[in-house]
């Protein structure tokens, strides 16, 4: 390496040592941290609640195995009720649910008269499942097995709220904050020039900001990712946890996460950062991007390729299933048929992000600062 | 390295708004003071000249390097700005460290940040917090930042604004001794009485235009439509005072405690006869020009044009 490139090396390290500072530690910047708390806090309160509910439940099936001098309700006590039976033979057979709910609706009858149809659902709980017995007007009209959840489950909750809330809210909104500001922030506090009039070239401080804001955003939300990740681990039993991460690939599938989490505060990041240099009001390509990653799943397959959220979708490791029934655009945000190979994809996020990088730089060598202009 | 800043043929618009327009300049090392009202384009020729803006039509040069190359420009230019939005919760050794190594620099940055804080007398104060300095100490914080890499040109945009007395007087000594060194010192004031007491050439901006430049005498050489002030001192005040009225040419003749102020519009006919009134024995203890000031100057060329 030359002299030239040596030096360029120590100006990006001695940017990037100023910006990282200021991103981390701005208090313009706490709403980011929440958005990227937020999912732990729900993961936290869910583990919290249903940690409560599973000792409830225990304690209910001790007291009731207690009640029938050591018979506990067996699946084959569920499997004899019949539709139809009365409120009574249920509570005769099964003694008294653990938890009821009451509910009605209107409704009519075969004759066309206007009625209110009133519902009872009974909670009950044997050690391997959970039952919901539905009475209409006070008799037995569906019996439920809910079974306990397990890591099947809670990778699939997982894998909504990443790819709902994460890459389409948190990730997005946190890269707008932290990206934008990079240039956007600096020209509205007239600090800019402290750059501009060092002997730097001003590609090398668009590297220094673009890798300390890529810093920022990857300390903040891959370590959210990754405590939401052992926070629901944490409520699997323990070999359920073993089975994920030995059998069903669990290392692979979070080290995907995490990877992918990185590739998407990359390629916001280098949109944010570009959107922040090409405009003074940055709601209006935040929400034209928005829009525009909302719609991807129903573009023609050429516009698809011109998104992040296209490539992003590609790479995650857990594809969710549209239930039966889901109308068929519905259907389309959840599953993308035409998702790409995994290493295309990531080619096709790299070359996003370094186009948009290629444009911020050639905006930035031409950037005036004219603070009465501004 | 070529010497010397050149503008040549420069035009710089906001739209359709005028920043300035066909300056061509060639300017000499010393000490250059831009002169304009409000909006004459002062600033905007002073960031064509650090590259922070660049020029729509014309070409600028700093020493052989384009205004469009940061990277070499500032390692000849040292430029303060009026603004000073200094980076957040810095402290200032800290912010000129930061700043060296911006420029890539890796040795000896402790004692050039030293050196630039003792130029501007704020070496006692380098660990303190940006935020708490005064207008005029964050004033010579920006004169610190541009003098540490020891820049050829220095460009300093009201550069004794907020200073106190004892500072301007410091500063004034600073600048005199940068450019008695054969450097490029460009400064811009509206403070028309530090412009005469510093400058070496003077450029004259209205309306986005360069209307005079060079050397003061010199620009009010150029002006013979305007009648000379020259400013008599001699015990017969009175006496000298009416005798020049009668001269041809002479348009006032006051008399204040300073001696005899007479305003004329022949100074060749003037400086003749007071030759012959000397030779006469009328006592004449000494002879000043009045006008052949940045002040002056700027009232004929400015205000008088408006």
């Amino acid at each position: 390496m030359n002299d030239v490139w040596r030096s360029r090396l120590h100006q990006t390290a001695a940017v990037f040592r100023l910006e990282i500072g200021k991103t981390l530690f701005s208090r313009r910047g706490l709403w980011i941290y929440l958005l990227a708390a937020l999912p732990v806090v729900l993961f936290v309160m869910a583990g919290i609640f249903a940690g409560h509910r599973a000792s409830e439940r225990a304690s209910w099936i001790a007291s009731e195995t207690a009640a029938r001098q050591g018979q506990p309700l067996t699946a084959a006590d569920f499997s004899a009720l019949l539709t139809g039976m009365s409120e009574a033979e249920v509570r005769q057979r099964l003694g008294p649910p653990a938890d009821f709910n009451t509910f009605s609706f209107p409704s009519r009858t075969p004759q066309g008269r206007r009625i209110r149809v009133h519902g009872l659902n009974f909670y009950y709980a044997v050690p391997e499942a959970n039952y919901e017995i539905t009475l209409l007007d006070g008799k037995v009209d569906a019996v439920r097995n809910r079974a306990a959840p397990g890591f099947s489950e809670l990778v699939n909750v997982f894998a909504t709220v990443y790819q709902f809330f994460m890459l389409r809210l948190a990730i997005f909104f946190g890269c707008l904050g932290i990206f934008m500001n990079l240039f956007r922030g600096e020209l509205l506090d007239k600090s800019l020039h402290f750059y501009f009039l060092a002997p730097i070239r001003r590609e090398v401080v668009l590297a220094g900001k673009f890798l300390a804001g890529l810093a920022a955003a990857g300390l903040i939300f891959l370590t959210s990712v990754a405590v939401q990740i052992v926070v629901l681990g944490a409520q699997l039993p323990p070999p359920s946890r073993a089975q994920f991460l030995s059998v069903q690939n669990g290392w692979h599938q979070i080290a995907a996460y995490l990877a992918i989490t990185l590739l998407a505060c990359a390629a916001y990041g280098a949109f944010f950062c570009a959107a922040g240099l090409f405009t003074k009001n940055p709601i209006l390509p935040a929400a034209i991007l928005l829009v525009w990653e909302g719609i991807n799943p129903f573009l023609p397959a050429l516009l698809k390729k011109i998104s992040i959220i296209y490539y992003l979708n590609a790479l995650l490791p857990t594809r969710l299933n549209a239930a039966p029934g889901t109308p068929s655009l519905l259907s389309l945000l959840i599953s993308d048929p035409d998702a790409l190979a995994p290493l295309w994809a990531i080619l096709g996020l790299l070359c996003v992000a370094a186009v948009l990088l290629v444009l911020a730089a050639r905006r930035v060598r031409r950037l005036e600062l004219d603070y009465t202009a501004e | 390295m070529a010497a010397g800043i050149q503008f040549d043929d420069v035009s710089k618009f906001y739209g359709e708004v005028l920043g300035v327009n066909h300056v061509s300049l060639d300017i000499p090392s010393g000490i250059t003071s831009l002169v304009g009202p409000n909006g004459a384009g002062k600033s905007t020729l002073m960031n064509l000249l650090a590259g922070l803006i660049q020029p729509t039509r014309g070409r600028i040069q700093v020493m052989g390097v384009g205004s469009d190359d940061p990277e070499r420009l500032f390692r000849v230019v040292g430029y303060s700005p009026q603004y000073d939005s200094f980076p957040r919760g810095m402290r200032a050794g800290e912010l000129l460290r930061a700043h060296l190594r911006l420029a890539g620099e890796t040795e000896n940055i402790a004692p050039r940040v030293t050196a630039a804080l003792e130029q501007v007398g704020l070496a006692a104060v380098a660990g303190r917090k940006l935020a708490a300095f005064s207008k005029g100490m964050r004033q010579r914080m920006r004169l610190a930042l541009a003098l540490l890499h020891d820049p050829q040109v220095l460009i300093l945009d009201e550069p004794l604004n907020g200073l106190d007395p004892l500072a301007r007087a410091e500063s004034i000594a600073l600048f005199r001794a940068f450019a008695a060194q054969g450097r490029y010192l460009i400064l811009s004031s509206h403070i028309l009485h530090d412009v005469d007491a510093i400058s070496d050439q003077l450029i004259l901006l209205s309306n986005g235009c360069v209307v005079a430049e060079g050397a003061i005498q010199g620009v009010r050489a150029e002006l013979p439509d305007r009648p000379l002030q020259v400013r008599i001192r001699s015990p017969r005040a009175r006496e000298l005072a009416a005798t020049a009225f009668q001269l041809p040419g002479v348009m006032e003749a006051s008399l204040d405690a300073r001696g005899v102020l007479i305003t004329t519009r022949d100074p060749h006919a003037f400086y003749l006869a007071l030759n012959q009134w000397a030779a006469a024995g009328l006592p004449i203890e000494a002879v000043q020009p009045a006008d052949d000031n940045a002040q002056a100057i700027y009232g004929y060329l400015v205000e008088g044009a408006r």
